[in-house]
């Protein structure tokens, strides 16, 4: 049938409808659920409307940009090319190695602390509700106040240097250790734990066999996803004085030696490109091949490191096996089967990782110099500090910092808006079972990547030299960042839909667009939906420190309230991030589970 | 056909003079859900040391819920359980341990951890014997992993030992599981519906290793099964639950009346018409 209908046919069609008995039917009845999901969505778009006037990018605000432009041009002409004079190399390397190791030394100490915390707070691990409250407290806390809050804290601690850096890294992973931890815990098979209960167990041994030998891939996984992101965190954190590259991004921009601010930059985002890569590499070294076996049907007869080569057949080789042999055969019966795992290639491959692991935390500890006895000395300031930091009366809390706060909201959700905006359509195009071509899909992809490995902060430090401190500034550097890092999951979730599905819409006769508005978004909408309401959240927490590096928002306060000793007033400013991040987690995740 | 044989004389079980009591259960009450749905409603038997006992009936007739009680992975609503001389109900954490420790529990989902190793699996049966939470094979002693051969050896499954279980097809995980509740060195083992995720022919081959490890070891059996035939040949004695009551109590020998185990399943087929049919085809229980 013809789409373009003349209008008595229309009529026609109305009136069968009307006949039909089914006119009153016709339309979706309001139940509580949609309405309650209409209005959210209009609650979406009516914020981020407000904004992006609030964050000046509304029509006005980017004819502004545009007026300006030949002024950014000149900037952004003083940039390139980048370069690093190479009197500084050896500055510029020693601090790599020190951001490399801070971020290692810090997710390690998220772990030790998080994994615990994590397991407290599960409901099947934990029966203890107090416990399980305290911990998910600490969970919380941790999770809103961003790295680099920590940061300005513990420098004002233990001075500047490395050692605050790894604390604050490792106090803000924390929070998301412990919460997917506790996640993962509540998710296991309580089958095996029964079985393991059955024999007797006490409550340690269930812990270990029972409950932590299932989380092991998911442990892994988590540990190195936090590592990643903490790799991203950890080169700015040298902005506020918490060693690291951050310095040097600190000292060009204040000397306005725009070209070698670029140049460290680069270097950052192909230092994270690299870790990103060796973090994949040890990710499928450790669960690649082991976690596809799972499938039933596979006999998988571990295969023997190097039997396939021919025996060494030397005297002494032989005389080794000899008395080898001598001894097991004085044994019972059974040493004749070995008593430890076969030396496997995934054995050695998990060994080889374990150790290099060990080593570089080792190194972690040695190369950027901590020194356990600051360590000691330095934290019996800490609770003089929070005392500090306890706010006695409402004096700080004064006018700027509610209008700073809202800008702070309106710089997150203006961010996530744009990058939503642009990362729906785009991640079709990145998705490789719905671009149009493999050129485009691998295109689309390697950009993706280069932008996701760009830190946001550090892209901030770029938009503010660009077009001038402000929110302006600040919104559009984290839409791009947070664009790179929700177009793969949005991508990724494409790729994971249903070929059936699509071959049924295709099979009507449909269109290429057709098929993906039909087949592919109903399917991965709730993913969208939820990933949506995580990167509000993510973009959040980063909008109130955007303003550290002067992307607006309620961050500059906070670092001038730091550097002019104001504590009472820093304190108060971390926790009203703290009820806003949290606020907006809360919302985020109700609106998460009324999608799925 | 056995020593144990135990008779039906008035609904009560007589005990051999020779064996001590395994498992007292007295008018055992479990409902669940603030008591809207009951699960067993006032079960009371006895099995002397040594028997084998199988327990028959429907999906929902309460046969899981018995046998968790008596290592008590159910607390019972009303009346007392009694297994190897101790109140379990009454026991402290710490005897409850011990208890468990003699008795060994075989689920109808295995129950093991699919990631690990076989003989990982098989040795965190000795769990109870040991101090300390136990991470990979290599932190349980030498001896200990000896033991654990030997029991895989006696399902069949040594060369296996270092495969990761999940990897291993449903039988076999199975085995591992018997394997692990060999390794406790129990006094009882508690089957439930151990064979009903697998196939027949494989089935077959479970339960008979699972007895005969049993009978070597000298353990009682509580074991709950679908399939009455599977159970015929070395069952000392059936009990048939329906609406988590007993129904049916008897020694497996001429007084085992075969319409009465068919009576056990009788809402299955309300008609009767496949009761006809079960009736003609080739299993006997009379024999």
């Amino acid at each position: 049938m013809s789409a373009l209908d003349t209008s008595d046919q229309r009529t026609q069609r109305n009136r069968n409808v009307e006949r039909s008995g089914f006119s009153n039917q016709i339309s979706r009845p309001w139940t509580l659920q949609r309405a309650q999901i209409w209005s959210v969505v209009a609650l979406c778009v009516v914020a981020f409307v407000w904004a992006i006037g609030r964050v000046g990018l509304s029509i006005g605000g980017i004819a502004e940009i545009i007026e300006g432009w030949p002024a950014t041009w000149r900037l952004l002409g003083r940039m390139v090319p980048p370069f690093i004079p190479s009197e500084d190399w050896d500055v510029v390397t020693s601090a790599a190695f020190d951001t490399f190791f801070m971020a290692f030394a810090g997710t390690a100490l998220g772990l030790v602390l998080g994994i615990p915390l994590g397991l407290l707070s599960a409901r099947n691990v934990m029966p203890w509700a107090p416990v399980r409250g305290l911990a998910k407290l600490a969970i919380v806390f941790s999770r809103a106040i961003p790295a680099l809050v920590f940061a300005i804290f513990f420098v004002r601690i233990y001075g500047i240097g490395v050692l605050p850096g790894v604390i604050a890294i490792g106090i803000h992973s924390i929070g998301m250790i412990g919460k997917l931890i506790a996640d993962a815990a509540e998710d296991i098979d309580p089958g095996p734990r029964e079985g393991v209960a059955s024999t007797g167990a006490g409550p340690m041994q269930d812990l270990s066999t029972g409950v932590w030998s299932q989380m092991v891939p998911t442990a892994i996984t988590i540990s190195l996803y936090r590592l990643e992101l903490d790799f991203r965190s950890a080169p700015i954190l040298g902005w506020v004085g918490a060693g690291g590259i951050g310095v040097l991004l600190r000292t060009y921009q204040g000397s306005l030696r725009y070209q070698e601010m670029l140049g460290v930059t680069l270097l950052i985002v192909v230092l994270v490109i690299v870790l990103e890569a060796l973090s994949a590499l040890t990710r499928h070294a450790l669960l690649g091949t082991t976690e596809r076996l799972s499938g039933k049907t596979k006999e998988a007869k571990p295969k023997r490191l190097g039997s396939g080569l021919p025996s060494p057949g030397t005297k002494i080789a032989d005389w080794i096996i000899d008395r080898s042999r001598k001894r097991a055969a004085l044994r019972n019966q059974f040493s004749s089967r070995r008593l430890t795992p076969p030396w496997t290639t995934e054995r050695v491959r998990v060994n080889a990782v374990s150790l290099i692991f060990s080593l570089l935390l080792v190194l972690s500890v040695i190369i950027p110099d901590i020194g356990a006895k600051e360590v000691i000395t330095d934290s019996g300031n800490i609770p003089e500090m929070l005392r500090r930091l306890t706010p006695n009366d409402w004096s700080w809390f004064t006018d700027r910092i509610v209008s700073d706060l809202i800008d702070t909201l309106g710089i997150g959700i203006a961010a996530t808006g744009l990058a939503l905006l642009f990362a729906i359509p785009f991640s079709f195009l990145a998705a490789s079972n719905t671009a149009p071509g493999r050129f485009v899909y691998f295109f689309s992809r390697s950009f993706m990547l280069l932008v996701r490995c760009a830190p946001e902060l550090v892209v901030a430090v770029i938009f503010v030299a660009a077009i001038g401190p402000g929110p302006r500034a600040g919104s559009l550097a984290l839409a791009i960042a947070l664009f790179g890092f929700i177009t793969k999951l949005f991508a990724d979730a494409i790729e994971e839909a249903r070929q059936g599905i699509r071959d049924g819409v295709t099979s009507t006769g449909s269109s290429r667009l057709q098929e993906s508005t039909t087949a592919v978004l109903p399917q991965v909408i709730t993913s969208k939906i939820s990933n949506s309401m995580y990167l509000l959240d993510v973009s959040v927490r980063n909008s109130a420190v955007v303003g550290i590096v002067g992307g607006g928002g309620i961050g500059f306060l906070m670092i001038n309230a730091s550097r002019q000793l104001e504590w009472e007033t820093l304190g108060g400013i971390i926790f009203c991030i703290f009820i806003v991040v949290y606020a907006i987690e809360l919302l985020a995740t109700w609106v998460r589970r009324k999608v799925t | 056909m056995n020593s144990n044989m135990v008779s039906l004389e008035d609904g009560n079980v007589i005990v051999p003079d020779s064996g001590e009591t395994a498992v007292r259960v007295k008018d055992l009450v479990k409902t669940f859900d603030n008591g809207s749905v009951t699960a067993l409603d006032g079960v009371s038997f006895s099995v002397p040391k040594g028997q084998l006992l199988v327990i028959i009936g429907l999906s929902g007739s309460g046969k899981s819920t018995l046998l968790r009680h008596l290592n008590r992975l159910h607390i019972p609503t009303e009346g007392s359980v009694e297994v190897l001389g101790q109140d379990v109900p009454a026991l402290t954490r710490a005897e409850l341990r011990v208890l468990r420790r003699n008795i060994g529990f075989v689920f109808q989902q295995f129950n093991i951890v699919g990631r690990v190793t076989c003989i990982e699996n098989v040795l965190s049966g000795a769990l109870g014997r040991l101090r300390g939470p136990r991470i990979g094979a290599l932190m349980y002693p030498k001896w200990l992993r000896v033991e654990a051969f030997e029991q895989l050896d006696r399902v069949g499954l040594a060369d296996r030992a270092w495969q990761r279980t999940d990897t291993l097809s449903g039988g076999q995980q199975q085995r591992v599981a018997i394997a692990r509740s060999l390794m406790q060195k129990p006094k009882i083992v508690l089957a439930d519906e151990p064979v009903a995720s697998l196939d027949p022919e494989i089935s077959g081959q479970v339960m008979d290793l699972l007895v005969q490890c049993c009978i070597e070891d000298e353990i009682t059996v509580l074991c709950s099964l679908h399939q009455v035939d599977l159970a015929l040949g070395w069952a000392h004695r059936l009990i048939g639950l329906r609406d988590g009551k007993v129904v049916l109590d008897s020694p497996v020998d001429e007084s085992l009346d075969h319409n009465r185990v068919m009576d056990v399943y009788r809402e299955l087929d309300p008609t009767g018409a496949k009761r006809d049919e079960y009736i003609a085809s080739d299993i006997d229980p009379i024999s």
